[in-house]
């Protein structure tokens, strides 16, 4: 009960970081990021960072795939690219089509993932 | 204060027709509340989706004036029973007592559902998404139901849009008390139940078991699971009580209510669907026995409200579920069986309910073969434990993560059965004669 008192005083904002943690900070990246029209992509073995951030930031629309996948996808089909927990993941740039960014949440590494932009 | 005029909405059109079909004549006000919820949200359900059917676009006013119609019609026509409106409170003690304890386990759960963000990937992935997808469409969209795969009915996910609607925005967080209200409406409607079967002392100590069995106030206000079986739970529960009214008054209007609360179920989640065939099929084999062929077509109400969902199921070619696919592997029984078993000894969620409920029924002297109830209730269990048999997944690890979520749909049945089997034993009401209405009652469900 007393656990439960902490979250009286939290704004909305609050309560969700606090209780969806990087997945949240990941949400809001990837609203900021895309467009209504956009189709984003997000690779990530971990389906909770997908429903989430489909959750948050609908309707923008958000795509998903395992690392595993990868190779069922063209990644030209979409105009943004979300690897997150961050593997370094090859073939994705395709020449110069991407813009290649590392991003990390809270200053933690453990928190880190590659945003790759259409140019 | 938007949810609550929600929940307020929801309640006075359940009520309105429960007024105009004249079901429920002089119970109270707070039993009719307790069903008035379903038949309200059910309603509103169906009218939307048609709605939809129709590319009528979703707002207050072209939901609502409707209802308002009906409301005048019921004020204008029929004389409420002012008695049944009045709430007077008991002087006994004990029943006192019970009371504070279930209103204070009830305000736990309902401050414990506000408390966080919505936790549950169900909601994320199914319950809410769409809640939310269809109240920025106006409508039930079913290019969303093939973006996201969703092979689930749409009551839950329409019920949100609603909130949603007359709230006027999004309210994700607070929209979690019109699940939890599902917990208040169960326990409202089996106290009433059990009242009129082992007086009102006996029924509010399985009220308050029923209300602190862990299982349910998880789903009711933890949210870390799923969010429809709960309100499943509570249609089933519902149909079983006006069922039984049925086929102890065979009075029509008892047929039409259960035909609402069946039906609805079967809008709930896809589980719902066998529970109204095998409810159905027993109701019509009693009718055929009484030679009750005009009111047969009744039935048509529950089949015409399941069946317009399946044949739009059709229509958009929505997904279908995918967990009953391929043959039955027959293979997986004792595995499936043994697993299942355990979950009913699995007092960390359900407390001793199981246990107390396979121990009342060897108690009994003669298992009846008319005790119609105790039917239903195996029939669904032996069609989750045949779901088991054709799911795709590995089966021990699916019954672990999802067994007790079709338990939870049929537990408060399990509970009634048991305060039923248990209620001789229990102290009786102190400075009470004994009620003949009542043995009677408790004869036709014990024996």
């Amino acid at each position: 009960m007393t656990e439960d008192l902490v979250w009286l005083g939290l704004s909305e904002k609050q309560k969700m970081a606090t209780y969806y943690k990087d997945g949240y900070f990941l949400a809001e990246l990837a609203d900021k990021t895309t467009k209504h029209a956009d189709k984003t992509l997000i690779i990530s073995d971990n389906g909770y960072y997908y429903y989430l951030t489909r959750y948050l930031i609908y309707p923008k629309k958000i795509y998903w795939v395992t690392t595993d996948q990868l190779a069922t996808i063209n990644p030209l089909h979409y105009s943004d690219i979300i690897v997150y927990p961050g593997k370094n993941i090859h073939g994705i740039e395709k020449g110069t089509y991407f813009i290649k960014e590392q991003f990390s949440f809270q200053n933690n590494k453990a928190f880190s993932g590659y945003l790759f932009i259409k140019q | 204060m938007g949810i609550l005029v929600t929940i307020i909405f929801l309640c006075l059109i359940g009520f309105f027709i429960i007024e105009i079909v004249g079901t429920l004549k002089g119970r109270p006000l707070l039993e009719k509340i307790a069903f008035s919820y379903g038949i309200g949200i059910g309603s509103v359900t169906l009218q939307m989706f048609c709605y939809s059917l129709m590319h009528v676009s979703w707002s207050r006013e072209v939901i609502l004036v409707p209802w308002l119609f009906l409301g005048v019609a019921v004020f204008l026509k029929k004389k409420l029973n002012r008695k049944s409106l009045s709430f007077t409170l008991p002087k006994d003690r004990v029943f006192l007592f019970l009371v504070t304890l279930v209103g204070l386990v009830v305000s736990y759960v309902l401050f414990e559902a506000i408390l966080r963000p919505v936790p549950a990937w169900d909601a994320w992935s199914n319950w809410f998404i769409a809640g939310k997808a269809f109240y920025y469409a106006r409508s039930f969209d079913p290019s969303f139901i093939h973006y996201v795969n969703n092979s689930n009915p749409p009551l839950i996910n329409i019920l949100v849009s609603f909130t949603y609607l007359i709230n006027g925005e999004v309210e994700q967080r607070l929209t979690l008390l019109i699940f939890s209200f599902f917990y208040v409406c169960i326990l409202i409607s089996f106290y009433y139940l059990l009242r009129d079967i082992i007086g009102a002392r006996s029924a509010m100590v399985f009220t308050l078991l029923l209300a602190t069995t862990q299982n349910i106030i998880r789903h009711a206000g933890l949210y870390d699971v799923g969010h429809a079986d709960l309100p499943l739970g509570y249609f089933m529960f519902c149909s079983v009580i006006f069922l039984q009214q049925f086929l102890r008054t065979r009075s029509w209007k008892y047929l039409f209510i259960f035909n609402l609360f069946i039906g609805f179920s079967t809008l709930v989640k896809s589980e719902g669907l066998p529970f109204f065939i095998i409810s159905e099929v027993i109701v019509l084999y009693s009718m055929i026995k009484n030679r009750e062929y005009r009111k047969i077509l009744l039935i048509l109400v529950g089949s015409s409200i399941s069946l317009f969902w399946i044949f739009s199921v059709f229509v958009y070619k929505l997904p279908i579920s995918p967990f009953i696919q391929g043959p039955l592997m027959l293979s997986r029984i004792p595995d499936v069986f043994v697993s299942m078993v355990k979950e009913f000894f699995n007092v960390g969620r359900w407390n001793f309910l199981w246990i107390a409920f396979f121990l009342g029924l060897l108690m009994r002297k003669v298992v009846s073969k008319q005790n119609i109830i105790y039917l239903l209730f195996f029939l669904q269990l032996m069609v989750y434990f045949s779901v088991y048999l054709l799911t795709p997944r590995e089966p021990v690890g699916h019954i672990v993560g999802s067994f007790d979520r079709l338990l939870l749909h049929i537990a408060p049945i399990g509970f009634y059965l048991t305060a039923s089997s248990f209620g001789r034993m229990l102290i009786p009401d102190t400075g009470k004669k004994k009620n003949p209405k009542r043995e009677v009652l408790l004869n036709s469900i014990v024996n």
